[in-house]
């Protein structure tokens, strides 16, 4: 009988052990998982997911979404850092400009215009600027109201009148953000040769292209200071496209997606309008001559021999004489 | 000034037909999110609430206010 006992005694502790295996096994593999002794915590789902999220059986899935810090830290850049950050970005460069204009005036020809006209741009290159600039000027306004209207224009207007432009406003800003695209492709086709880096630009650059000694350094097509302008619409227009794009399609991305895009086009557009506001300067009051260029797509020769010769002797030595070109070719006397 | 107003044309053009792709296949959230048992109303023109701060205030009874 005692000897039955021990072996049903035996058994019974064999058993238990045998059990008790697969725990003991996991708890050597991971010993950080105690599942008795602690629950997970709520910012321990914050620390590793950054939001705590729940299943939805509604089409909306964002609705799941139960805490997201971020939103928070968003909402603070949307209606404090922003508005300040546009302003003075915006602001900053319109006294800026309007300083220099003041000291120094506009850029005059060194010597009078001679009477030659020079071709300066296609038509095809002054359409594909004057496409993408009617499209940024639209963006742009309606893109400041976004940050600026509901402080500015919303106390002038009313809420009510303010809600049905900015409606009318987005409609606009989403339908020309695809013209503008197609102007900033064409543009940079168009362009991207004649805007790489020379040993000029390094010469231009030191004497700040002029403006403080009104000399003119030596430039091919496009300066040192037309290239930097190129290259910040190029790369700012793609940031803002790729980010706009997202903005457009909200699927595509989740809710944190969103805000990181919502950074990137708010500071790109914020920072692209500034640097247009430069352009627009130098392209109209800030150079005597410019906007011909832009205009009726010709420059006296004399402004084009003081502001790019380089260019001037690379087009005039290319082309032989009489040979009509779509640029650089001296087009008649007046 | 041609080229000018070729350019304006263009991107007005351009902007029109997006603006009639986007109406033909986009729909407004509270029409797609919809469902039998979820009913969503036209939230109106304000969507970020009467001050555009992005908070909804609420009156003294628990009302959100609204401006439309």
């Amino acid at each position: 009988m005692r000897w039955r006992r021990g072996v049903l005694a035996t058994g019974f502790v064999g058993l238990i052990i045998l059990c008790s295996m697969p725990a003991l096994a996991q708890s050597e593999k991971d010993p950080t998982i105690k599942p008795m002794m602690q629950s997970l915590q709520e910012q321990q789902l914050l620390k590793e997911l950054r939001k705590v999220e729940g299943r939805v059986t509604i089409p909306d899935s964002k609705a799941g979404i139960l805490e997201q810090p971020q939103g928070r830290e968003y909402q603070t850049f949307h209606e404090r850092i922003l508005p300040w950050l546009g302003a003075i970005v915006i602001v900053g460069m319109l006294v800026a400009l309007a300083l220099f204009y003041l000291v120094h005036g506009p850029i005059r020809l060194e010597r009078p215009p001679i009477g030659i006209r020079i071709r300066r741009f296609t038509p095809l290159e002054r359409l594909t600027h004057w496409l993408t600039a009617t499209s940024f000027i639209v963006l742009a306004i309606t893109g400041l109201n976004y940050v600026f209207g509901k402080r500015l224009l919303m106390p002038l207007v009313g809420p009510e009148a303010f809600s049905t432009w900015s409606l009318w406003a987005k409609y606009l800003h989403n339908s020309f953000a695809w013209s503008f695209m197609l102007g900033l492709l064409l543009m940079a086709v168009l362009w991207l040769r004649d805007n790489v880096p020379d040993r000029y630009d390094l010469e231009w650059l030191k004497q700040f292209g002029g403006f403080l000694s009104n000399r003119h350094p030596p430039a091919r097509r496009f300066n040192a200071g037309q290239k930097l302008i190129f290259w910040s619409v190029v790369l700012g227009g793609l940031a803002l496209t790729a980010s706009g794009i997202v903005l457009l399609f909200p699927h595509v991305a989740d809710i944190g997606g969103i805000q990181i895009a919502q950074y990137v086009h708010a500071v790109s557009g914020a920072v692209m309008t500034a640097i247009m506001l430069a352009h627009i300067y130098i392209g109209t009051v800030g150079m005597v001559g410019a906007l011909d260029a832009m205009v009726s797509g010709e420059v006296d020769l004399e402004w084009a021999k003081e502001h790019h010769p380089v260019w001037v002797e690379e087009e005039q030595a290319r082309m032989p004489e009489g040979q009509q070109s779509r640029k650089g070719t001296i087009l008649a006397e007046y | 000034m041609n080229i000018i107003m070729t350019s304006v044309v263009t991107a007005v053009l351009l902007a029109a037909g997006a603006g009639l792709i986007f109406s033909m296949t986009q729909k407004a959230v509270y029409e797609v999110q919809a469902v039998p048992s979820v009913r969503l109303d036209d939230p109106g023109h304000n969507l970020v609430g009467p001050d555009w701060s992005g908070l909804n205030r609420t009156s003294a009874n628990g009302k959100v206010l609204r401006s439309t």
